[in-house]
C-alpha cells in the first residue's frame, strides 16, 4: 500500500546528498568538488527516477496529494540550490537547500502515504501538470529567497550583515515570482474550463491571491527603499508564512470546508 | 517613519497617509455597509457598469493629464501609494480567506456584509484605490513611452484591465444550474437557485455515462460506526492485485464484483439497475484469527454489508469514485439547428454564446444515475479579462527574460538612501 519502494530511493538519495555536503565541507580540493558534485546529481537522478516510476504505477500524475507535492518540492529545491551553486558558488545555499529538500523527503517517510490511483475527473486536465508544477517550483525558488532571509536576519543580529546578500534573493523572487504568476493564471484558465469561472475567492485561490500579493509587495518596498535591509528581510521571511498557509495551511483553516481544492476526502 | 521627518499630511504624501486613506476607505465601505439601503457595489449591470468604468478611467486619465504634476497626482503614482492600496486591497481578500463567505451568519456580521464581501462597499472602495493607483503608473511609464517600460506596463495594465473587467462584469455573468434525465425530452429552463430562467436552447440527455475506480475497503470501529482515519493508512483498494498490512491484519481481496446482487451472506455478479460492488476478502492476523468473507458498497438501493473481524473492527466498502462522468446530449438552439455531443468534465460545449458544463449527477444512484446536472455560463466579459491575463503573462515572460529587473546594484542602493527616500521624485 505504500509508495513503491519509497524508502529504499528516499535514503540513497539522502545518503548520497549527506556525502556531497560533508566532502564539500571537509575539503578544498578541487577534486573532490567534482565528486561531491557528481553526489548531488545522483541523488537528484534517483528521486527523478522515483518520480517518473511512481507516475507510470500510479497511471496519473503524482503531484494530487499533499505528499507528492512535497517530493516534487525536494527535487526542486535541491535542483534549483545546486544550480545556483555551481552558478555563484554560494556553497552555504547549497547546504541550505539540500538540508530543507532532505527534511521533506523525511516527512515523507515518516508519513507514508496510501497508494491510490483515484483521480478525480475535476483534476484530468492538461492543465493539471503546468498548473502545480509552475507552482511547485515556484515555491521551491521562493524557498531558496527565504533562507536567504533567515541567513542575513541571523547576519543582521550579529551586526556583518551584507547588502549583496539580498541580491540574491532578488534574483530567487524575480524568477519566483513570474513562475507564481503563471501558477495563478494557469490556475484561472484552468479553473474556467473546469469549473465554469476563472476566479471564485475559493479560500485556496485567496491564499494563493495573498501570496502573490505578499512578494508583490516586498518587489514594490524593495524598488521603493533599496536600503531598508531590515524591513526586507522580515517581509520576505513573512511571504513565505503566508506561502506556507496557501500550500497545506489552507486545509487547517475554518474556511476550508467550502473549498473545492481539498482533493485528500 | 515618513512622520518622524514631516507632520502628517504635509505634502508629499508618503506611508502615513497612503495608509490613513486606505483604512478610511474601509471604514466608510463598512460604514456604508452598515447603512444598508444603499445599492450594493456589484450590482451594476450592462450597460451601467461599462458606462462606470468607462467614466472612472477617463477622470484618472484626465487627472493624470492635466494636474500630472500637481501633488495629489505625483502621490497617486508613488510607491507608498502603490503599497497602502494593495494592503487595503489584499486586507479585505484576507478577511474573505479567514470567513467563510455565503455562510449563515449572526446580524451584525450580516449587516457588515462579511457573508458577501465580493459585492460589498469596502471591497470595491478598496479596489477603485488600487485600481487608480495602478492606472496613473501605468500612464506615467506610457507618456513618453519607452521600449523598456515594456514589461512594466503589460504586468500593470494586464493587472488592471483583469481586475477591472473581472469586476464590472461579475454584474453580467450567469451561472445557471439545469438538470436534464434520460428519456424525459429535452429541457429548455434552467435556474440560479432563486430564480428560473428560460433559456435560448434546449437539452435534451440521451444517455449518462459514468467510469468509476475500484472502491476503497475501510476500517470501522464498530461501537461508534466511524471509520478509522479515512484519510490515512487505514483504507486500501479493493484491487485484488494487492496485499494490505493493517492493524495487524493481513488482507487480500480474492474476487471483486464490480455490480453483484446478494443471496444470504454472499453476493454474486449480477449487472441490474441499482447493483453495487462487492468483494470477497480474506483477513488473516498476525495471532492466527482469520476471517474470509463478503464486503458490499451500499447505495440509493441497496444497504451496506460490512465483513465483522473481532469484536472491535468490520470492513466497509465505500462508495466507488468517479472516474470519469459524461452525457451525452442534444442540443437545440433557437434558431433550429441540431447539435449531437458530449459534455464532459473540463470539457465544455458553447452553443448560442452560452458554456455548458457537466457538473454533476445523482450520487446516491451513482452509476445507475439517469440524471445529469449541467451548469450553464454566460460571460460576455471573458474575452476582455482574457486579454488582460495574457499581458500579465507577456509581463511575467519579460520578468523572466531580465531576471531582476531593478538596476539597483547593492552599493549605488546603499550610498543613496536620501534620494530614495524622496518617494514622490523617483523617476523609475
Amino acid at each position: 500500500m505504500i509508495w513503491i519502494n519509497f524508502p529504499a530511493y528516499a535514503l540513497a538519495a539522502l545518503v548520497a546528498w549527506s556525502l556531497a555536503l560533508a566532502m564539500n565541507r571537509l575539503s578544498r580540493v578541487r577534486g573532490n568538488t567534482l565528486i561531491a558534485n557528481g553526489l548531488v546529481g545522483v541523488g537528484l537522478a534517483v528521486m527523478a527516477t522515483f518520480v517518473v516510476t511512481l507516475w507510470l504505477s500510479l497511471d496519473r500524475p503524482p503531484i494530487r496529494t499533499l505528499g507528492e507535492t512535497r517530493l516534487w518540492y525536494s527535487i526542486f529545491l535541491a535542483g534549483i540550490g545546486f544550480v545556483i551553486y555551481l552558478r555563484w558558488r554560494h556553497k552555504w545555499f547549497l547546504e541550505y537547500s539540500l538540508g530543507m529538500a532532505g527534511l521533506f523527503l523525511l516527512v515523507n517517510l515518516a508519513h507514508p502515504e496510501t497508494y491510490d490511483k483515484t483521480l478525480m475527473p475535476a483534476l484530468q486536465s492538461p492543465w493539471f501538470v503546468p498548473h502545480v508544477v509552475v507552482y511547485i517550483f515556484a515555491y521551491a525558488l521562493l524557498a531558496g529567497s527565504s533562507l536567504v532571509a533567515i541567513k542575513g536576519i541571523w547576519e543582521n543580529r550579529l551586526g556583518r550583515f551584507q547588502p549583496s546578500t539580498l541580491a540574491l534573493a532578488d534574483n530567487l523572487v524575480y524568477v519566483g515570482f513570474a513562475f507564481l504568476t503563471f501558477g495563478l493564471l494557469f490556475g484561472a484558465l484552468w479553473a474556467k474550463e473546469a469549473w465554469g469561472h476563472y476566479w471564485t475567492w475559493d479560500p485556496k485561490e485567496t491564499w494563493a491571491f495573498l501570496t502573490w500579493i505578499a512578494y508583490l509587495l516586498y518587489i514594490h518596498h524593495r524598488h521603493h527603499k533599496p536600503a531598508e535591509h531590515r524591513l526586507h528581510l522580515w517581509l520576505l521571511g513573512l511571504s513565505f508564512v503566508v506561502l506556507l498557509v496557501a500550500w497545506f495551511g489552507v486545509n487547517y483553516l475554518p474556511t476550508a470546508q467550502y473549498s473545492v481544492h481539498t482533493y485528500t476526502n | 517613519m515618513e512622520h518622524k521627518e514631516a507632520p502628517m499630511w504635509e505634502r508629499p504624501w508618503s506611508f502615513a497617509e497612503s495608509f490613513v486613506v486606505g483604512a478610511g476607505l474601509v471604514l466608510v465601505g463598512f460604514s456604508l455597509e452598515w447603512a444598508n439601503g444603499l445599492a450594493r457595489m456589484a450590482e451594476l449591470s450592462w450597460p451601467a457598469n461599462l458606462q462606470a468604468i468607462l467614466i472612472f478611467a477617463m477622470l484618472v486619465a484626465v487627472n493624470f493629464a492635466v494636474f500630472r504634476h500637481r501633488p495629489w497626482t505625483l502621490w497617486l503614482m508613488s510607491v507608498p501609494a502603490a503599497i497602502a492600496s494593495i494592503v487595503a486591497f489584499t486586507f479585505m481578500a484576507l478577511l474573505m480567506g479567514l470567513v467563510p463567505q455565503g455562510a449563515a451568519m449572526s446580524e451584525p456580521w450580516r449587516r457588515l456584509g462579511m457573508d458577501s464581501l465580493t459585492s460589498s462597499w469596502p471591497f470595491g472602495l478598496t479596489m477603485l484605490y488600487l485600481l487608480a493607483t495602478l492606472l496613473t503608473v501605468t500612464l506615467k511609464r506610457s507618456f513618453p513611452f519607452r521600449w523598456r517600460n515594456l514589461g512594466f506596463i503589460l504586468n500593470h495594465l494586464g493587472l488592471w484591465v483583469a481586475i477591472t473587467a473581472g469586476a464590472v462584469g461579475s454584474a453580467d455573468l450567469q451561472r445557471l444550474s439545469m438538470v436534464v434525465e434520460e428519456g424525459k425530452g429535452p429541457v429548455w429552463y434552467a435556474d440560479d437557485g432563486k430564480q428560473i430562467f428560460e433559456m435560448p436552447l434546449a437539452i435534451e440527455l440521451l444517455d449518462f455515462e459514468i467510469e468509476e475506480y475500484v472502491p476503497k475497503i475501510a476500517f470501522m470501529d464498530v461501537a461508534t460506526g466511524e471509520l478509522l482515519e479515512p484519510q490515512n493508512q487505514h483504507l486500501f483498494s479493493a484491487d485484488t492485485a494487492l496485499r494490505a498490512e493493517i492493524l495487524g491484519w493481513s488482507l487480500r481481496v480474492l474476487e471483486f464484483l464490480p455490480t453483484s446482487g446478494r443471496m444470504g451472506e454472499t453476493f454474486f455478479n449480477i449487472n441490474d439497475f441499482g447493483s453495487a460492488a462487492a468483494a470477497r476478502v480474506l483477513a488473516r492476523h498476525a495471532d492466527g484469527r482469520q476471517v474470509e468473507g463478503w464486503v458490499g458498497a451500499g447505495n440509493a438501493l441497496n444497504p451496506y454489508h460490512p465483513l465483522r473481524l473481532d469484536e472491535r473492527h468490520a470492513l466497509l466498502m465505500l462508495p466507488p469514485e468517479a472516474k470519469e462522468f459524461r452525457s451525452k446530449v442534444s442540443i437545440f438552439t433557437a434558431s433550429g439547428e441540431r447539435l449531437d455531443t458530449t459534455v464532459r468534465v473540463n470539457q465544455p460545449v458553447v452553443a448560442e454564446g452560452w458554456s455548458v458544463y457537466q457538473l454533476s449527477y445523482d450520487e446516491t444512484y451513482g452509476r445507475w444515475s439517469a440524471i445529469s446536472v449541467l451548469e450553464l455560463v454566460r460571460d460576455p466579459w471573458l474575452p476582455v479579462v482574457y486579454t488582460g491575463i495574457y499581458m500579465m503573462f507577456a509581463g511575467a515572460l519579460y520578468m523572466l527574460w531580465l531576471g531582476k529587473g531593478m538596476k539597483i546594484s547593492p552599493a549605488e542602493g546603499d550610498a543613496k538612501p536620501e534620494q530614495a527616500r524622496q518617494g514622490q521624485s523617483e523617476q523609475a
